[in-house]
C-alpha cells in the first residue's frame, strides 16, 4: 500500500531533492551573508567617512620559518589598518604552480601572490593575468632597488613583479670535508679542477665523492658553463640555440666525467632527492661530501641540519671566459592578479610588505637577502643578515653574468625538462656526450620550431 | 480484496489532482528518483569526458581559450613526441609485469584463506587492509623510504652481506621495484577469488580424489578451470586498472630515473599540468582510452579460449 501512495512518494522526492539543494547551496549562502554584511558595513562607513572595508588574499609557497614571518607581517598590516582583512594562502613548493594557474584560469586567484620569475612567460605572454605594477608607483615606491638590478627584472619592459630577495649561484661547501682531504676553502674551481681534485678524494676513500649533483641542479650548472663558452642566452631570442654542437660535447664531457669519475655520487643514489635539496641526503649529513651547487637563498635550509660546518664558494671559472656566467636575480617576485577588485589597496598593501621598516625586520631574510637598499639597511642594522648568506651573495654577485636576465624561452620548462633528460642519460652513461648533443639539439630544434 | 479495490480506488482519485508529471507517467518519478546521481554523472562525468574529446582537438594551454587544430595532437604524438613511444613501451611492460604477479599472490593468498583455519575471518581482513591503504600519497611515500639506498630493505640486506641495491635508482631496475610495490594491493582480487574458489562444488574434489588426483592435479585441473570467469573479471579489471596507474608510480620515482618508469599517465599528467598543453594531453587520454578498451575486447575474445562456464557461457 505504502508503495502505491503517490503523495507519500512525491513529498519523500521533494524532501530528497530539496535537501540536495540545500546541501549544494551552503556555501552560496555563506557568501551571500558575508556580502550582506560587507555591505551593511560599508553604507556604515560611509556615513562615518571610514575607508571601505576590503578582504585581500596572498598567496606563497614555503618553508615553516617563512610561513610565519609572512603571517605575523600579516597580522601586523592588519592591526594598522583594521580596515584590511588578508587571508593568507600557503602551501608547499610542489602543486603550487598548477593551482596557480588553474586559479587564474578560473579566475580565483588571490589578488597578491609570491611567484618566481621564469613563470611571467605564462603567465604575461600567453594571457595578461598580471597587473604592471608600473601603473601603481604613486604607491609602490621601486626607487628603494638599485636600479640597475630593476632594468633585469623587467618583463617586456613592464614592472610585473616587486622583487623580493636577492639570490645567485653558489656553491655550498663542507668545510671539515676540505679539511680531512686538504682542500684550501678559497680555491677558485676551474671545471677540470674540479674533476682532478674529485678523483683523488674518491681514490682516498671509495665512499667520497667531492660532488653532489643530480640533473637538475646540473641543469643550472651547465647553464653557467654555457655562458661562460659561449658568452649568449642557452636560447637565443630569435628561438635558435645559444651553442654550438661542440659546445654542448663540452658540457656533456664535464657531465660524463664527473660519474664516470667517481667525482660525484653515482646519479643512481643522487636521483632519489630531486625535489628536497641534497642536505637530505644521507651521504651529505653523514659528511661523505665536500660540494654542492645551490642558489644563495637556500644556505638557511643546509644551516639547519646541525653540527655542520658549512662554507661558500664561487662557481667554477674557465680560462678566457666569454661571460662569468654566474646567475643572479630574484628569489621571488610579488604580482598582483590583473583581476583584483582592490587594486589601489593590493598595491599598498605590497608597498608595505616590501619598504616598510616594521615589516621588512618581521619578514627576516625568509625570501632571501632584501632586493631594496632600505631593507639590507634595516636588516644590516639589526644584525639579522646571515654573514655566510652575505658573503654567498657577494661572490655571486662578483661573478655575476652580463648576459641577464634569462629570456623567457631559455626558462622555458619544456625546453628544460629536454635538457635534464638528456644530462640523465649521459649521467648514466646511456648517451655518450657525442650522441646526447646531437640528440638535444635535434629535440630543442624540433621543439623550438613548434613554440615559434 | 475490497479492501484493495478502495485503496486502489482513492488512489487514483487522488492522484487525478497531482500534477501529471508525478501520477501520469512513471518513468518522471524514476528519474526524479535518480535524479542526484544523474545530474551527478552529467556534469561532473559526461560532460569532462565530452569536453576532453573536443580539447584533443585544440590547442589549448588554460591559458589560452582553446583554438581548433584538427588532428594535429593525434599526429604529433606519434612523429613528433620523442617521450611517447619510451611511454608506450614502459607502460606495456608496467601491465605485464604488474597485472599476472599481482593476480597470481591474490590467487595465492586466497587459496591459503580458503582454509578452514582458526581466526580465518581475521586474517582474511589483514590481508585485505593494504588495498584499503594502498592508493594512499603517504604509504607511497613510505615506500620510496623502505626502498632507497640507505632505506630499511637494504639494511635487512646487509645484515645477510648482500651489497646494497638501487631499487628506484637503477633505471634497469627500478620499473620492477614499482611492480613489486604494486602488487601490495592484492585485496580486491583475492576477495573475488576467494569467493570464486567458495562457488566450486565440493563433489568435483571428491570424485578427483576417487580418481586418484593429488592436491596439485586438482589445482589444475578442478580449481583453475572452475575459476576461470573470475579469473577473466580480475584480467580486465586489474589491467585497466594498470593502465591508469598514477599515484605511486608518481610519488616515489616521477617517471624517472632516465625516464625508466615513465608511465603513460604520468606523461599526461606532465604535459597536462606541467607544460599546460592540455589539448595534447587530452588527446594522450583519449588514445589510452581507446587502447584500454580495445585490449579489454581482446581480453573477452580470447576469454572463449580459456574461460570455463558450467552453462557453457550462454
Amino acid at each position: 500500500m505504502k508503495r502505491k501512495h503517490p503523495v507519500l512518494k512525491f513529498m519523500v522526492i521533494i524532501l530528497l531533492i530539496s535537501s540536495l539543494m540545500i546541501g549544494c547551496s551552503s556555501t552560496n549562502s555563506g557568501t551571500v551573508s558575508r556580502e550582506s554584511n560587507e555591505s551593511g558595513e560599508s553604507s556604515n562607513t560611509s556615513s562615518s567617512s571610514q575607508p571601505e572595508k576590503v578582504t585581500l588574499r596572498f598567496s606563497w609557497w614555503g618553508a615553516q620559518e617563512r610561513n610565519k614571518a609572512t603571517l605575523d607581517a600579516i597580522e601586523r598590516y592588519m592591526e594598522l589598518n583594521p580596515h584590511v582583512t588578508i587571508q593568507g594562502e600557503y602551501m608547499d613548493y610542489s602543486g603550487f604552480y598548477e593551482k596557480l594557474v588553474a586559479q587564474l584560469a578560473g579566475g580565483t586567484a588571490p589578488d597578491v601572490m609570491a611567484i618566481v620569475d621564469r613563470w611571467y612567460f605564462d603567465l604575461v605572454t600567453q594571457n595578461e593575468f598580471l597587473a604592471d605594477l608600473g601603473e601603481y608607483e604613486n604607491i609602490i615606491d621601486f626607487s628603494t632597488v638599485p636600479e640597475n638590478f630593476m632594468e633585469t627584472q623587467l618583463f617586456n619592459g613592464k614592472k610585473i613583479g616587486f622583487p623580493a630577495g636577492l639570490q645567485g649561484d653558489v656553491l655550498i661547501y663542507n668545510n671539515d670535508f676540505f679539511e680531512k682531504y686538504n682542500i684550501p676553502a678559497d680555491t677558485q674551481w676551474t671545471w677540470d679542477s674540479l674533476i682532478e681534485v674529485g678523483k683523488k678524494v674518491h681514490d682516498e676513500d671509495p665512499n667520497a665523492y667531492l660532488l653532489s649533483l643530480d640533473a637538475a641542479e646540473l641543469n643550472f650548472v651547465l647553464r653557467v658553463y654555457q655562458k661562460q663558452l659561449t658568452g649568449n642566452q642557452f636560447i637565443k631570442d630569435d628561438y635558435t640555440l645559444g651553442f654550438t654542437k661542440e659546445d654542448m660535447i663540452k658540457m656533456l664531457t664535464f657531465v660524463r666525467d664527473i660519474f664516470e669519475q667517481n667525482v660525484a655520487e653515482p646519479l643512481a643514489s643522487a636521483v632519489l632527492y630531486p625535489d628536497v635539496s641534497q642536505h637530505e641526503n644521507p651521504k651529505w649529513r653523514n659528511g661523505e661530501m665536500g660540494i654542492t651547487h645551490k642558489y644563495t637563498s637556500l644556505i638557511p635550509v643546509y644551516q639547519q641540519v646541525e653540527n655542520f660546518n658549512l662554507g661558500v664558494g664561487a662557481l667554477p671559472l674557465m680560462e678566457g671566459f666569454k661571460d662569468p656566467g654566474t646567475f643572479t636575480g630574484s628569489t621571488l617576485v610579488y604580482v598582483m592578479n590583473k583581476g583584483t577588485e582592490y587594486p589601489e589597496e593590493t598595491a599598498k598593501f605590497l608597498n608595505w610588505l616590501v619598504n616598510d621598516p616594521e615589516a621588512i625586520k618581521l619578514m627576516g631574510t625568509t625570501r632571501g637577502v632584501p632586493a631594496t637598499k632600505v631593507g639590507q639597511e634595516v636588516l644590516g642594522e639589526a644584525n639579522l643578515i646571515d654573514p655566510l648568506v652575505q658573503k654567498a651573495l657577494d661572490l655571486a654577485l662578483e661573478n655575476s653574468s652580463k648576459v641577464l636576465p634569462d629570456n623567457a624561452i631559455s626558462q622555458n620548462q619544456e625546453l628544460t625538462i629536454i635538457f635534464t633528460d638528456i644530462i640523465d642519460q649521459v649521467g648514466f652513461g646511456e648517451l655518450t656526450p657525442e650522441q646526447g648533443s646531437e640528440q638535444l639539439i635535434a629535440l630543442l630544434e624540433d621543439k623550438l620550431a613548434q613554440m615559434k | 480484496m475490497n479492501n484493495r479495490t478502495q485503496t486502489q480506488h482513492s488512489y487514483k482519485t487522488r492522484a487525478k489532482r497531482l500534477p501529471k508529471l508525478i501520477s501520469g507517467n512513471r518513468q518522471w518519478v524514476g528519474l526524479l528518483y535518480i535524479s542526484p546521481w544523474l545530474i551527478g554523472f552529467l556534469i561532473l562525468e559526461l560532460y569532462p569526458l565530452m569536453a576532453s574529446l573536443y580539447y584533443s582537438f585544440t590547442d589549448f594551454t588554460l591559458l589560452r581559450k582553446p583554438e581548433f587544430v584538427g588532428l594535429k595532437n593525434y599526429i604529433q604524438m606519434f612523429t613528433k613526441d620523442h617521450n611517447f613511444w619510451n611511454s608506450v613501451v614502459v607502460t606495456f611492460k608496467w601491465v605485464i609485469i604488474a597485472v599476472p604477479l599481482k593476480l597470481t599472490t591474490a590467487l595465492l593468498v586466497a587459496l591459503l584463506l580458503n582454509k578452514k583455519l582458526k581466526h580465518i575471518n581475521f586474517y582474511r581482513t589483514v590481508y585485505y587492509l593494504p588495498s584499503i591503504f594502498a592508493g594512499s600519497v603517504a604509504v607511497a611515500i613510505l615506500w620510496r623510504f623502505l626502498f632507497m639506498r640507505e632505506g630499511l630493505v637494504n639494511q635487512i640486506l646487509s645484515a645477510v652481506h648482500i651489497p646494497p641495491v638501487d631499487w628506484l635508482g637503477n633505471p634497469d631496475i627500478a620499473l620492477y621495484t614499482l611492480s613489486m610495490i604494486n602488487v601490495w594491493q592484492f585485496g580486491t582480487s583475492m576477495v573475488l577469488f576467494l569467493a570464486g574458489l567458495k562457488q566450486i562444488p565440493g563433489d568435483l574434489y571428491e570424485a578427483g580424489r576417487i580418481d586418484g588426483a593429488n592436491k596439485i592435479q586438482q589445482f589444475w585441473s578442478i580449481t583453475l578451470p572452475m575459476l576461470t570467469p573470475i579469473v577473466l573479471f580480475n584480467l580486465v579489471m586489474q589491467t585497466i586498472n594498470a593502465f591508469q596507474d598514477f599515484t605511486a608510480p608518481f610519488v616515489i620515482t616521477k617517471g624517472g630515473p632516465a625516464k625508466s618508469t615513465y608511465l603513460f599517465s604520468i606523461m599526461i599528467y606532465d604535459n597536462g599540468f606541467k607544460y599546460f598543453s592540455m589539448g595534447y594531453a587530452a588527446a594522450l587520454s583519449w588514445l589510452m582510452f581507446a587502447a584500454i578498451i580495445t585490449l579489454t575486447a581482446v581480453l573477452f575474445w580470447s576469454s572463449r579460449y580459456w574461460a570455463h562456464y558450467e552453462d557453457g557461457g550462454k
